[in-house]
Formats: structure tokens, C-alpha cells, sequence
């Protein structure tokens, strides 16, 4: 921003001093005045006392006009990433609005099924979702995840994804949202219909856990950024 | 820092002097520093990238996510350094990850497509993204592209009817190819006027690779049309954004060759250059440079390692355009079959005109003139076009013709330079 | 010579310095219209704050960020507009947002700002009046956190929090990993585990946010759920 100012009160200074120097050919020696953003007063490009133009902006002069338009959306934790495979959700679900998803259901249903079948083809057998721990058929629970795509936040009850105990209150820095979700995805009625036992596939928990991230940190809550090596 | 400005609307008052004659363009004060090799900054970030992703790719290659950071990395070490084995270890990770992505394929389509553009493997690039188009893909990510490779294969039909299906005034992506569409339709006031209002998005968003990107290529447009004050400055302010950016310190050089009459500074900046980045490119400014100069034997010197450079490269038919120009003297069977080549690649004026440089000097001036009037003449403005026309209609005695690209011509001798405005003079 | 050919090459190169880098993107791999720019969203969190009366809202950008320079140079783009949706009475249309948007070194806050029916939505005007505190944007090595008005506000790069072995999931769902599925923990690796994100977090009393509807899992059976905002975050650009 600060850039952008310079560069159009150079242009416009420009502007004027070549006119001055091309047109008139006057000795204009006398144009650079001295002023400085600590002086007190409003002088130079300055926009107010000591602000704006060249200096610091104005508060009040900021400029947060303008209209601006949805480019990309989320609510639960992988929806777009899981689902991201067909037609419509690359090109319409960030730009439509929660409210309005009937359409995409559809899309997730049938992917949700395309993902048993690669399991089902590669055991040779018919696979198909089958309700999940909380007792959601494959129409519901896609209907869930198009339809009411939001963190339930609850302002007064334990926040979490899930925690053994409570769900769907929030999401934490810390949950396994990954594993809650594959579960719900492939966890049948019990949780545990595809988790790598009796000769079934590993598809309710990729493996992986926080490692040695902190979650105890007060505000901002996150860590410090990962330093190269 | 408001002394600053005033320092620099110092600097610029002479660049807002609308270049009167006697006047050097250049002040080396401006750049110099910049020409210090061993400020590699971009380089070293590019080597870092790739060290960072090279050691998270497991041996077979299988990581998805790591795939595309690693190429990037290589690409941007092409860029840096000019090695073109760079752009195919990108091209083969891209392809890794087309193959395996289960829900990516068309981002990785893409990417692929966009290096085999870089490769100049035009055909391919286009194939590949129609086929994306078909399967699951962002069609707007995709049509922008086939905006792109559509006008380099020349199909300019249907690279405007891309073009029509992404119009959004307030998007930089479609800006830009707005303003490479005006420039192809000759209109160089409105492919000003887009890439301007580009770069305010690029400004208000406060994007380095953005403004690094419009700028210099804003820089070349006003040198197109003449405006070498402004294309000056906005080389240097892409300097300042990346100190070591090769392109524009070539175009800088061109500034001191061709507007400055200054070709010792030329050289000096080329010889700065080419300690880091070793494309073929610099060899041929050179011997234009010093045949201009009459140091013949020199030029003749470094369109020998032009040659040779582009031999010794991983650089596949990138550079075909040049070598067709330059068999024409020296080899000119040799240079029609490369022309041949060079349209199944691409049929677009500009490769025909060079199928008719090439027949002209093989002694075919009629089919060259037939070339010219079927496939080049009301069909591209791109001025080293219309002077091989006009070289082809005077073997065929039509003066009338050349009289009028002559002078068309004059108003491009900046971008053509000193060496080929005193032909064209002769002509 | 300086032809104008210049123009395609670099059309090409355009995606190589800015887009390709990291095709993985947004929710981790977002549709690519939005991947690959500043406007991608990795990540929302929404959690009780260590003042029990607060939650705090999370929101990643731009993930996955390479340590070092890549990360130190990763900026808020001026042109894009962060929203926190907050849905107070059940109908998935928001009611108030907070507003965040960066303006030199600064991210600037508004809200929470009560939102017209007319005006939800995909399009959206910053809520000038309503702006209610501002932090400077933090670096690689300095933390700046800023309270106003009871809300407290953090901008800039942190340790990406999200944790999913990413290349074993692309194997299940492309089939390469049938029938074996994910892998037992000693061998599954964490793709995020050193990359970093930009991130947004604001802290907001509960008391501005209103009373919270009944949870939507009711709606399909899920009953004795607590009542629950519905929270979910944009990314909306300049037009």
C-alpha cells in the first residue's frame, strides 16, 4: 500500500514537474520543500498531521471500500478435500453459499460409494457405506456434509470435534479430525468396520497423531512457525 | 522516507523527459548494484525449495502433496539459472503426479500443460488440456489456459471464445490475457491499457510475484511502443523487487544497445549477467551487438556459441525460432525442414513467416511470397514478420509493398535495434 | 531481439513463480480455482478460550508454507477479505460476521457485525463502522497480539496445527493402497508436520455472539446435543 502511495505522488509530481520542465524550460529549483513525518504539521503530501501520503496512513483515510466476493469457503474439516473429485464441487461449492448445497448431495453420496467400491473391487466384493456410529444412513450423512457444512460451536458446553465423550461442540487445535471423519465415512455402525483387524483394510485412522506440537500455548493458542533446519 | 521520494521524482524528472535525442535512457547509478552476481537471491530460495521437497519425496516418488512443491522448486531453478534438464525433471514430476492424484488431476494437467508451454511443446500442451476440460477439472482455471496454448498453436477462434468464457474486469488472470489478445489484434494502446490495470490489482494486492511479473512485462510493452522512459523505469522497479532478475537486465542492455547507442554498457550488463544464467540468448544479442559495432569475426565468435549453447542444452525445440532465422544464411534446406517441424508445432504466422525467410534464401521466392500473402500478411504485427515479408515481396519486385512495411517498420526501430534498422534502411 | 513472443513464455512462467508452488492447497487440497493464490483457506478452528465465557475462532491461509524464506515472505493480501460466519438462530445464513483485512502491516477487525438478510451471502462490504480493533501483522520470530473492545487478535505465520498423512490418503482413494487401507502408525507419516500457515485468530466474548440456536444434529436424530452456533469462514476477493 505504502508502495502504491509513493509511486502515485511520484507519478503525479512527475506529471507536473514535466510539464513545468518540458514546456517551460523555467529554472524549478525551488519545488523540493523540506517536510518530514514527525514535524507536527500537515505539510508535503501529507494527508492529515504527520499521516497519510507518504507517512503513516490516516486512520480514517484507510481505504476499505469496495465489494467483495466469495472465492473460497469452509465449514468442516475436509469436506472440499475429500469430495473435490467431480465437476460441480471444483467449480461451484466455494462459491455457493451454506444455505444452498441440496445440489451437491448427490455428488457426495456417489463419491462416498465410489471410495467403497475401490476397497470392494480390490477384495472382490460388493462394498457398499454402511450407517455410521451415529446412526447415519449414506443419504443423511451426505445431506449433512452438503447441506449443513459449519463447525457447531456451543458457547456453552465442552468444545470439541470429538473427544470419546462430547461431539460436534467446535473443533480444537488438537483433534484428530481426520480419524472422526474416516470413521464416520468407514466405520460402519460399530466404529470399527474397516480398522485394519480381521483381515480388514486400515481405513478409520490414517496412523498419525499431533507428534510433538503443543496444544497448552495461551493466545494466539498456536505455536511459533516450524524454523528451517 | 519522504525524502525518498523526493530523491526519486528527482531520479525520474529525467525520466519523464520524453526522451529528446543525445539523452541517455540509462543511468547506471539506477542499477548497478543490481548487476552485483553475487546477489542470488531468487537462486538460492529456488535451491532451498527443492532441497526442502527433495527430501520428503520418498525413493518411489509416491507422495502426492510433495510432488508439485518440488517441481515448482525445479521450475524456478530453470528460471534462474536457464538449464533446461530443470524443466524436464519438473515436467516428469508433474506427469508422477497427473498419474497418481486421485482428485487432482486437472491442477496437476495443468501444471504439465504449462511446462510443456515452457518447453515449446505447444501440441502437446493443448491436447492435454482439452482432454482436462472433458474430466473433472475447474473449467475457469482450465479455460484461462487454453487461452494460452490456443494462441500459440494458432487457433485464435477459439483462444477468443476461452477468452469470452472467463471476462471478469476485476480478475488479474483474465487482464492479462485481455492485454495479450489486444497486442496479437495489434492494438498495443489497449494491451497497455489492460496490463495497467493489472498491475493496479497487482499493487493493491501487494504481490511480489505479481508486480515482479507485470512489471517486467509491462517494462516490454511500452518498449514496443516506444515509451523507453517508462519501460526503463519499470525494469528498475522490478530490480528492486528481485535483484536478480536476468530478463529485465536484458532488457536493460537492449535499452543501452538500442536507445543509448551505448553498446559498451550493453555488453557490460549482458557480461553481468551471464556469470549466473546461461540461456543461448545472450550469445545471440552479443554478436548482433558486435556486428553492429563491425567486430564481425567477434560476432560471427558468439552466434557460434549461440549455437553451440543451445546444442549442448536440455532444450528441446525451444529455441527453433531462432536456429530457423539463423540456418536462413548458413544452411537454408536446413532451415525450411526446421520450419516444417516448427508448424506442426504451432501454425501460426509467426512460424510461417519463417518458412518463407527460409524458402526465400533456399531460392524460392515465389512460394515464399505465396506463404507471405496466404498465411502472414494482415494476420500478425509482430515486426520481425513484416520485415521477412518484406524481404520476400522485394526478391518478387513488389516495391509498393515494401515501401509500405518500411514504413510501418520506422516505428518500431526501437524494438528491432540499430543492426536491423540500417537493413531495412537498404531495403 | 525483443520480440513480442516474450509476452507467451512468460504467460507460461506465470504459474511457475506464482501458482505452482503449491498446488496443495486450500482445505488441504481445494478445488484449483482458488489453489495455488492467497485466497486459500486450510483450516477453520472454533474453540472455548482459556476465559471459559470466550471462543475463539481460528482461521488458516494459504497452507502449506515451507519453513524459512517461503514462510517470512507469505503476506495477507490486501484484496482479500476474511469473514467468520456466525449462524445464531439455525437457518445455515449468517447473522453476524467479524471481518478481518490487512492494510500495510496491520490486520484490521470489524464486527461482530449483524448481517441483513439482503446483504449475506457471496458478496460483501466491510463493515467500516464496525471496525473494533487492529493488531500488526506478527513475523517469523515475534509474536503481536492486540485486545480492543474485549476481543483479542493475532495475524501472522504459525505452525500448522493440522495433522493427516496426505499421501497415504491420495493412495486409499485412488485405489494404489487397496486393500491394505492407511498405515499402522510406525510407518504413517504427518505430510503438515513441519510446515506452517498464516493464521487469524480472534478471541470474542460469547455475550457479543448472542444465544445459541439448538444444535442442528436434531435434524437427523441426533438428539441431547448442546445448543451450537453454526460457524464457517470465507475468503471473499476484491471485485
Amino acid at each position: 500500500m505504502k508502495i502504491y502511495r509513493i509511486k502515485f505522488i511520484v507519478l503525479a509530481i512527475c506529471t507536473s514537474l514535466l510539464f513545468v520542465q518540458c514546456a517551460d524550460d523555467d529554472d524549478n529549483g525551488n519545488v523540493i520543500e523540506q517536510a518530514n513525518c514527525e514535524d507536527g504539521i500537515m505539510n508535503g503530501d501529507e494527508e492529515g498531521v504527520d499521516c497519510g501520503g507518504s507517512c503513516e496512513p490516516c486512520i480514517g483515510s484507510l481505504d476499505f471500500s469496495g465489494t467483495f466476493s466469495q472465492v473460497d469457503i469452509m465449514g468442516r474439516p475436509g469436506v472440499n478435500t475429500v469430495f473435490s473429485g467431480s465437476d460441480n464441487v471444483k467449480n461451484d461449492f466455494n462459491n455457493s453459499i451454506v444455505s444452498d448445497r441440496a445440489s451437491f448431495q448427490p455428488t457426495f453420496e456417489a463419491t462416498l460409494e465410489a471410495y467403497h467400491d475401490v476397497y470392494g473391487d480390490a477384495l472382490g466384493v460388493t462394498l457398499d457405506y454402511e450407517t455410521n456410529i451415529l446412526g447415519l444412513d449414506a443419504p443423511t450423512f451426505t445431506t449433512v456434509l452438503a447441506q449443513f457444512d459449519a463447525l457447531q460451536v456451543a458457547p456453552d458446553a465442552t468444545t470439541t470435534y470429538f473427544d470419546g465423550v462430547n461431539a460436534l461442540t467446535g473443533r480444537t487445535l488438537g483433534d484428530d479430525v481426520i480419524d472422526i471423519s474416516l470413521t464416520l465415512m468407514f466405520g460402519g455402525t460399530t466404529g470399527t468396520r474397516f480398522d485394519g483387524n480381521n483381515d480388514t483394510p486400515q481405513l478409520t485412522s490414517d496412523g498419525v497423531g499431533p507428534g510433538d506440537r503443543d496444544f497448552t500455548l495461551p493466545f494466539p493458542y498456536m505455536e511459533s512457525p516450524v524454523e528451517p533446519e | 522516507m519522504k525524502n525518498l521520494v523526493w530523491v526519486i521524482a528527482a531520479v525520474l524528472l529525467v525520466a519523464c523527459k520524453e526522451d529528446p535525442k543525445n539523452i541517455a535512457i540509462l543511468n547506471v547509478e539506477d542499477y548497478d548494484s543490481f548487476l552485483d552476481t553475487s546477489e542470488r537471491g531468487t537462486f538460492n530460495e529456488a535451491t532451498t525449495t527443492v532441497d526442502f521437497w527433495s527430501k520428503r519425496l520418498r525413493p518411489d516418488t509416491t507422495g502426492v502433496g510433495d510432488l508439485a512443491p518440488l517441481a515448482g522448486g525445479y521450475e524456478q531453478l530453470f528460471q534462474q539459472t536457464g538449464k533446461g534438464e530443470y524443466l524436464v525433471m519438473a515436467e516428469e514430476l508433474y506427469r508422477k503426479g497427473w498419474e497418481i492424484s486421485a482428485n487432482n488431476k486437472d491442477g496437476f494437467a495443468r501444471h504439465l500443460a504449462h511446462n510443456y508451454v515452457s518447453q515449446h511443446r505447444f501440441s502437446e500442451a493443448y491436447e492435454l488440456l482439452n482432454e482436462t476440460l472433458n474430466t473433472p477439472s475447474n473449467k475457469h482455471q482450465t479455460k484461462l489456459m487454453l487461452f494460452d496454448v490456443a494462441m500459440e498453436v494458432g487457433e485464435y477462434n477459439k483462444a477468443y471464445e476461452y477468452l469470452n468464457e472467463v471476462t471478469d474486469m476485476s480478475d488479474y488472470n483474465y487482464l492479462i490475457r485481455l492485454s495479450k489478445w489486444s497486442d496479437y489484434k495489434g492494438n498495443l494502446d489497449d494491451a497497455i491499457r489492460f496490463m495497467e490495470k493489472a498491475r493496479e490489482i497487482a499493487d493493491s494486492r501487494d504481490s511480489k510475484p505479481l508486480k515482479i511479473w507485470t512489471y517486467s512485462n509491462l517494462g516490454d510493452y511500452y518498449g514496443h511502443a516506444g515509451m523507453i522512459s517508462k519501460s526503463y523505469e519499470m525494469y528498475l522497479q522490478t530490480l528492486k523487487l528481485q535483484p536478480d532478475n536476468a530478463y529485465v537486465k536484458k532488457g536493460l542492455a537492449w535499452i543501452a544497445y538500442a536507445a543509448d547507442d551505448n553498446t559498451e554498457e550493453a555488453h557490460r550488463i549482458l557480461d553481468s549477467v551471464m556469470v549466473y544464467h546461461s540461456i543461448p540468448d545472450y550469445h545471440l544479442l552479443k554478436s548482433e551487438i558486435y556486428e553492429y559495432e563491425g567486430f564481425l569475426a567477434k560476432a560471427e565468435m558468439e552466434q557460434k556459441r549461440f549455437v553451440e549453447a543451445i546444442e549442448a542444452g536440455n532444450y528441446g525445440t525451444m529455441y527453433n525460432a531462432y536456429l530457423i532465422e539463423y540456418y536462413s544464411e548458413s544452411n537454408p534446406s536446413k532451415a525450411v525442414q526446421l520450419a516444417k517441424e516448427e508448424l506442426t508445432n504451432r501454425k501460426t504466422p509467426e512460424a510461417y513467416h519463417l518458412l518463407a525467410l527460409s524458402e526465400l534464401k533456399s531460392n524460392n521466392p515465389t512460394l515464399a511470397l505465396q506463404i507471405i500473402e496466404d498465411y502472414v500478411k494482415g494476420k500478425t504485427f509482430e515486426p520481425m514478420a513484416l520485415y521477412h515479408s518484406a524481404l520476400v515481396y522485394k526478391a518478387n519486385q513488389k516495391y509498393d509493398e515494401v515501401e509500405s512495411i518500411k514504413k510501418e517498420l520506422m516505428e518500431a526501430s526501437f524494438e528491432l535495434g540499430p543492426l536491423l534498422m540500417r537493413e531495412i534502411n537498404e531495403l | 531481439m525483443m520480440k513480442k513472443t516474450k509476452l507467451f513464455a512468460v504467460i507460461g512462467g506465470l504459474g511457475i513463480a506464482v501458482l505452482s508452488v503449491f498446488l496443495l492447497a486450500a482445505d488441504h487440497i481445494d478445488a484449483p480455482a482458488v489453489a495455488g493464490t492467497t485466497v486459500d483457506i486450510a483450516d477453520l478452528y472454533a474453540f472455548e478460550g482459556d476465559n471459559p465465557n470466550n471462543t475463539v475462532l481460528v482461521a488458516t491461509l494459504q497452507g502449506p508454507l515451507q519453513p524459512g524464506n517461503v514462510t517470512e515472505n507469505a503476506t495477507f493480501d490486501e484484496d482479500v477479505l476474511i469473514e467468520f460466519n456466525i449462524d445464531n438462530n439455525g437457518d445455515f445464513v449468517e447473522d453476524l460476521v467479524i471481518q478481518a483485512i490487512r492494510r500495510d502491516s496491520i490486520m484490521y477487525f470489524f464486527g461482530p457485525s449483524a448481517v441483513d438478510a439482503a446483504d449475506s451471502g457471496l458478496a460483501s462490504d466491510i463493515y467500516v463502522d464496525d471496525m473494533v480493533g487492529q493488531v500488526e501483522i506478527s513475523s517469523t520470530t515475534e509474536t503481536i497480539t492486540a485486545t480492543n473492545n474485549g476481543m483479542t487478535f493475532f495475524a501472522g505465520p504459525r505452525r500448522d496445527a493440522f495433522y493427516f498423512d496426505f499421501n497415504r490418503f491420495n493412495e486409499i482413494v485412488s485405489g494404489a493402497a487397496a486393500p491394505e487401507g492407511f498405515f499402522p502408525p510406525a510407518d504413517a507419516s504427518d505430510f503438515f508436520e513441519s510446515l506452517n500457515v498464516l493464521a487469524i485468530v480472534v478471541e470474542v466474548p460469547n455475550s457479543m455472539l448472542g444465544d445459541a440456536p439448538p444444535h442442528v444434529g436434531g435434524a437427523v436424530g441426533i438428539n441431547g446435543l448442546p445448543n451450537a452456533y453454526n460457524v464457517w469462514v470465507s475468503a471473499k476477493r476484491k471485485q
